[in-house]
């Protein structure tokens, strides 16, 4: 499969394996070394390279990002953020002030991540830095260094853009192609980010063929609103759905923003988080919670399904051979979702509990209740017995402490190494009555402690 | 200029070179290490269909693999206690079994994939101390410090004691991780020598342990390497080693089996090999830091001074001699009247265990604090008074006098800062509705110097060049070393070159126990008073004259520009060493500090957020201040990590590493990060013409986790026994406290 885009501003045309990643190819054949391996897995960082498309400037973990991913982009490495002659970039600049490099070796990544996110003049920089992971600095100085470049003018030549009129790669344009290819070809593995199926190539060492790149499906990739439902097509990334959903349902843009990091949210798709099953996903609770509803299509047959419907078991999804997640649709519906994410570490770990709440009050009763959670069974799944304990009753602490006692109904959870059973349930309560408390808009300062 | 590192422009822009980037004029085979999926075992390797693929060179194993030597190796890490690839027994999940070697990376990872590997016979193994009971055994000698120590009868004072406390503190392993996986490239000569590329801590030690595996030449062999300790030169060494920048170390790279691994795969392929190591090969290729369980009783009088400290630590060692080195520290810190140290160790079936910053003494400082804060709430005092109470002049372990002790500085200025007297009370509730804890705890981590020897020369073109093997890995020796040397000779540090990397480079020390910069640095002043002296020689000038901006200086103002001296004697070089007593004195040498700690519990979920950590460190002289910083903050958010979420876990049945990716050994990341102080205390300037440097980061690991569970204590009254306090953690110290957060959220 020949490739063509934009590395530091040169055409190159790339003939490589499908699953071959950037960052070997960086590293392996074209010797940029710059780019780094920390952890093969998109977890670290120290591989952060800039990607230009038609949306702009991201980030994306250069060693869980295919090649053919890259077709027809502009792709800048921390050899390229330093301009002709090695003039230095303000954030390099900034980074040799204040001491933000000391080992070097997660360097190049933030560096990267610092200048992608100057360029988009973003200031959040804890959010924007959270996928680079450094060990010897304790993250002070690099966010010292952030601030200090943050008001230098942005370089000219980091400004890329994307390759008009590249070549046909043999890669679905649209829908209809994948869909037509896939039926005719079940046992393909389908990738859109590449940020779960990166890892059966780079950590289990898998042989994926044949594969299907999602990427390049524009019309996968679009949220439209239409009269009573929000239809989100299964290649939206994390990083679109988050700001749809900052403007809709504020808890569940705040649940992914702690979903992986900037790099990760830029790549993951919707549809890739609720077709690979996960029971520790963090979309399906709250879309679970939501009503949402769930698109599939088999060639030219669509069809739509309860999305908590399809979860069946622990890796298994109401799903056939050559079918695939289409879109999402979210009814239109006043805010009452609250999404409590709780995780060994605040940022950028997978959840040992997401419990997703919607619930509906009128006249002080329970009109609805929508509970899902994410962590305490094989399946992402509903609270059916505390929902139902909690419909038609009056909205009150002593209604809350009968719906805690009936959560065992709807789950046993495990002990592992995320947490155990007992915390996992007990939490899982808990997380009920925080959102009765703020509903009823009681600070949980009004809490005695005991010392 | 100053503080710039002087390595930081070059990583900034990625092109710093680690191992892995290295680029020769003959690339390097790759090879990839296949490791035993099980603990306890014999291992069948099933090469044949690795050896079809087209790019696959050769496949080894134990029954292709050269015989190796023993090493004897100071560092106590695995390869002195077994050689990798020698028999077909497995002792480990992770030992390595096979390496592959291929003419690309792909093709290494895809004969891997192939190499079938059979574990026959594998019994159970005991991996977690609670699994193996009947495997303790009571040491003398726990690593490098002792096993058994006594000082009166700390039993009966503590009998008598009027108040005592008791901590049983459980510590799971973990992992250094620093942020390099590495790589080690290794190539065999024509004369029967081996060069290596590799990053490592101590130099010399490590080529002579290749060369003591090897056979090479009596040279690499222990004598050798105490000759070149004693003279400072590598003699008739064969082995050349290249040190490379390391992405981090905190302890990892210290004679580790790769830099075996290598060379073995070079042999048997003949030619040069690079040798790749994944994230998750280093979770058993390296070292950890081990499980350690103490149960600590400590006995006081009603004002709550220490009567006496009984120490009992059971800690855990894998297919090393190291052991975690527990016992000294808690007898040097506090004045007491007694102690008894008793050690047992249990040799588990895990990889080496290995030095991680803070060896022992962060464990061990956590146990005792816990305990302290115990006797606080017990006696009615406030936790920094019990400390004052207790407070000693001298080293209370052998009575020696400190060399420097500035912690009641240290207190006061980190008390000050924090507002710790006006806290509010633990358990207070915030605005947001969580719970605040306070908390605080002293550090301490000895000091010690090691031989090193630098050769200087200064050239007639104004440049200094400094000829000793130092190991850069981001603590920022190389920029300290430079200011040495600017300051000494007036010399402009980007005029200050150091060769560093090859064996044939002087001796030079470790860095280990942020012992390094100190150390070489010693070397590197000898050897500048000496050309000092010969300048002043050349010129009629006194010897205690002085070189500054260009000029030899005497104390009556007399002087000579240098650049005339240095072309009356051509170049001038020479040679100083120091450390060869390791720094004995009448004196005892530590640094010191203490770490404040406020925390928000949230009761619903038991989550905890650090809010500030302030801490304040007598760490001697400090020569450049944004480096000594930089490195007290990363090492207290390292201290932050190990209490907060650092653990490495174990399959029991299998005995493998379960979480061992990066994004399941979670390390702090920028959420995680509190707001951060650190300030230094006591004589930050030094004595005119003395070093009086004293250790950073290991120190400043110290006493971190220690005030992170007595902030959570003081929250909710949960008295933390076990590391990391992780959820299950949490939920076991407030179920004790009978703090139910439960009911606490209603």
């Amino acid at each position: 499969m020949t490739i063509t885009f934009l590395l530091n501003g040169e055409t190159v045309q790339v003939d490589a394996p499908p699953t071959r990643t950037l960052l070997d190819w960086l590293r392996e054949d074209r010797g940029l070394t710059g780019t780094k391996e920390g952890c093969n897995e998109g977890d670290c960082g120290a591989c952060t390279v800039i990607v230009t498309d038609d949306d702009g400037p991201k980030t994306l973990n250069a060693c869980i990002l295919f090649l053919p991913q890259l077709h027809g982009k502009a792709v800048r490495t921390v050899e390229g953020i330093s301009g002709p002659g090695g003039k230095l970039h303000p954030v390099q600049q900034a980074m040799i002030d204040h001491h933000g490099s000391q080992c070097g070796f997660c360097t190049p990544g933030f560096v990267v991540s610092m200048a992608c996110a100057h360029m988009k003049k973003r200031s959040d920089f804890d959010d924007q830095l959270a996928g680079n992971l450094c060990r010897c600095t304790g993250y002070a100085p690099i966010i010292r260094a952030a601030k200090a470049a943050a008001s230098e003018p942005v370089p000219d030549w980091m400004i890329d853009t994307p390759l008009e009129n590249v070549q046909n790669a043999h890669l679905p344009e649209n829908t209809d192609e994948l869909a037509a290819w896939y039926a005719d070809h079940p046992d393909a593995t389908l990738i859109a980010g590449a940020t779960d199926v990166g890892l059966w190539v780079t950590k289990q060492l898998r042989d994926l063929a044949p594969v299907a790149f999602l990427h390049r499906c524009n019309d996968l990739q679009r949220i439209d609103i239409a009269k009573d439902h929000t239809h989100i097509g299964a290649g939206c990334t994390m990083t679109q759905v988050l700001e749809w959903a900052s403007d809709h349902f504020p808890s569940y843009a705040e649940l992914i923003r702690r979903y992986g990091s900037t790099q990760v949210r830029n790549a993951a798709t919707i549809g890739g988080n609720i077709a690979n099953g996960s029971p520790i996903g963090d979309n399906p609770p709250a879309l679970i919670a939501l009503d949402a509803k769930l698109h599939l299509r088999h060639g030219d047959m669509q069809r739509v399904i309860n999305i908590e419907d399809f979860f069946i078991d622990y890796g298994k999804q109401d799903s056939a051979p050559g079918e695939f997640v289409e879109a999402v649709s979210i009814p239109h519906q006043p805010n009452h979702l609250k999404c409590y994410k709780l995780s060994k570490r605040f940022d950028q770990d997978i959840s040992a509990v997401c419990g997703c709440f919607n619930i509906s009050i009128e006249n002080n009763h329970v009109t609805a209740a929508r509970i899902a959670f994410g962590g305490m069974a094989g399946i992402p799944k509903r609270a059916s017995h505390v929902e139902q304990t909690l419909i038609g009753q009056t909205w009150s602490k002593e209604t809350i402490k009968t719906a805690q006692t009936v959560f065992s109904k709807d789950f046993q959870p495990l002990s592992d190494m995320r947490a155990s059973a007992v915390y996992r349930l007990q939490t899982a309560e808990n997380m009920l009555m925080r959102y009765y408390l703020e509903s009823i808009g009681e600070k949980t300062s009004v809490l005695e402690v005991q010392p | 200029m100053q503080g710039h590192r002087i390595e930081g422009a070059d990583k900034v822009r990625g092109l710093a070179k680690y191992t892995d980037d290295l680029r020769f004029a003959t690339p390097p085979l790759i090879a990839l290490t296949a490791t035993s999926p099980v603990a306890r075992g014999r291992v069948q390797i099933d090469t044949s269909a690795a050896l079809a693929l087209p790019g696959t060179r050769c496949v080894i194993d134990h029954t292709n693999a050269p015989r190796l030597k023993r090493a004897i190796l100071i560092s106590m890490c695995e390869p002195g206690t077994r050689m990798p690839l020698q028999s077909d027994q497995v002792e480990y999940a992770g030992q390595p079994v096979a390496i592959v070697v291929a003419d690309s990376l792909h093709a290494a990872r895809d004969a891997l994939a192939a190499l079938i590997v059979t574990i026959e016979n594998h019994d159970a193994p005991a991996v977690v101390l609670s699994d193996a009971e009947n495997r303790l055994k009571s040491v003398r000698r726990a690593g490098i410090g002792p096993g058994a120590m006594k000082k009166g009868d700390a039993d009966a004072a503590l009998a008598d004691a009027s108040v005592s406390a008791e901590v049983n503190a459980h510590a799971a392993p973990h992992h250094q991780n620093p942020m390099e996986p590495g790589a080690v490239v290794a190539r065999w000569d024509p004369d029967g020598g081996v060069t290596v590329h590799a990053a490592v801590q101590w130099h010399h030690l490590d080529a002579s342990m290749i060369g003591q595996a090897f056979g090479l030449s009596w040279a690499d062999g222990m004598t050798g390497l105490l000759g070149r300790a004693v003279l400072g030169t590598s003699g008739k060494s064969k082995v050349r080693l290249h040190n490379q920048l390391s992405g981090g170390a905190f302890g990892r790279n210290i004679s580790y089996l790769a830099l075996l691994l290598a060379p073995i795969a070079a042999k048997v392929a003949g030619g040069p090999v690079k040798l790749v190591q994944s994230r998750r090969d280093t979770f058993s290729l390296m070292s950890h830091r081990s499980e350690v369980k103490q149960r600590l009783r400590v006995g006081a009088d009603t004002d709550g001074k220490l009567k006496a400290i009984v120490l009992e630590p059971d800690i855990a060692r894998g297919n090393a001699a190291f052991v975690e080195p527990i016992g000294e520290m808690p007898m040097q810190l506090y004045a007491h009247d007694t102690h008894r140290l008793t050690t047992r160790v249990a040799k588990l079936d895990l990889p080496g265990a290995g030095w991680m910053r803070g060896p022992g003494v962060a464990h061990a400082i956590f146990a005792l604090e816990q305990a302290m804060d115990d006797l606080a709430r017990q006696v009615g005092k406030d936790p920094l008074d019990i400390r004052l109470a207790n407070y000693s002049e001298k080293n209370p372990a052998n009575g020696k006098s400190w060399e420097a002790k500035a912690l009641l500085e240290a207190y006061e200025v980190g008390a000050a800062k924090f507002g710790w007297r006006d806290r509010p009370k633990g358990g207070s509730v915030r605005p947001d509705g969580r719970v605040s804890g306070f908390g605080m705890a002293s550090a301490i981590d000895l000091g010690r110097q090691f031989p090193a020897h630098a050769t200087v020369t200064m050239t007639k073109d104004g440049r200094v060049v400094v000829s000793l093997a130092v190991s850069e890995m981001g603590q920022g020796l190389l920029t300290g070393l430079t200011g040495v040397v600017a300051e000494m000779t007036g010399v402009s540090p980007d005029r200050v070159e150091f060769k560093r990397e090859a064996t044939k480079e002087g001796y030079a020390a470790g860095s280990i126990g942020s012992t390094g910069t100190y150390s070489n640095a010693a070397a590197v002043k000898t050897a500048v008073e000496k050309i000092i002296k010969k300048l002043a020689k050349a010129g009629g000038l006194p010897k205690s004259s002085k070189l500054q901006d260009g000029m030899l200086v005497a104390p009556n103002g007399e002087s000579a520009a240098i650049s005339d001296l240095l072309s009356r004697t051509g170049d001038l070089t020479a040679k100083g060493r120091a450390g060869l007593t390791f720094g004995a004195s009448k004196q005892a040498k530590a640094s010191f500090g203490a770490v404040f700690c406020e925390m928000a519990v949230d009761p619903i979920t038991l989550d905890v957020e650090v809010i500030r950590l302030v801490g304040a460190y007598d760490c001697g002289r400090v020569l450049q201040p944004k480096i000594a910083r930089a490195q007290l903050i990363g090492a207290m958010i390292m201290g932050m990590g190990q209490a907060l979420m650092e653990e490495t876990r174990l399959d029991r049945k299998r005995g493998h590493w379960t979480n061992a990716e990066i994004g399941e050994a979670l390390v702090p990341t920028q959420a995680d990060c509190p707001h951060v102080e650190a300030h230094f205390v006591g004589d930050t300037q030094g004595k005119p013409g003395a070093l009086d440097f004293k250790g950073i980061a290991e120190t400043a690991i110290v006493g971190v986790s220690p005030a992170i569970a007595s902030a959570f204590a003081d929250a909710t009254g949960g008295v933390v026994h076990h590391l990391p306090l992780n959820h299950a953690a949490r939920l076991a110290a407030v179920s004790r406290a009978q703090f139910s957060f439960k009911e606490a959220a209603e």
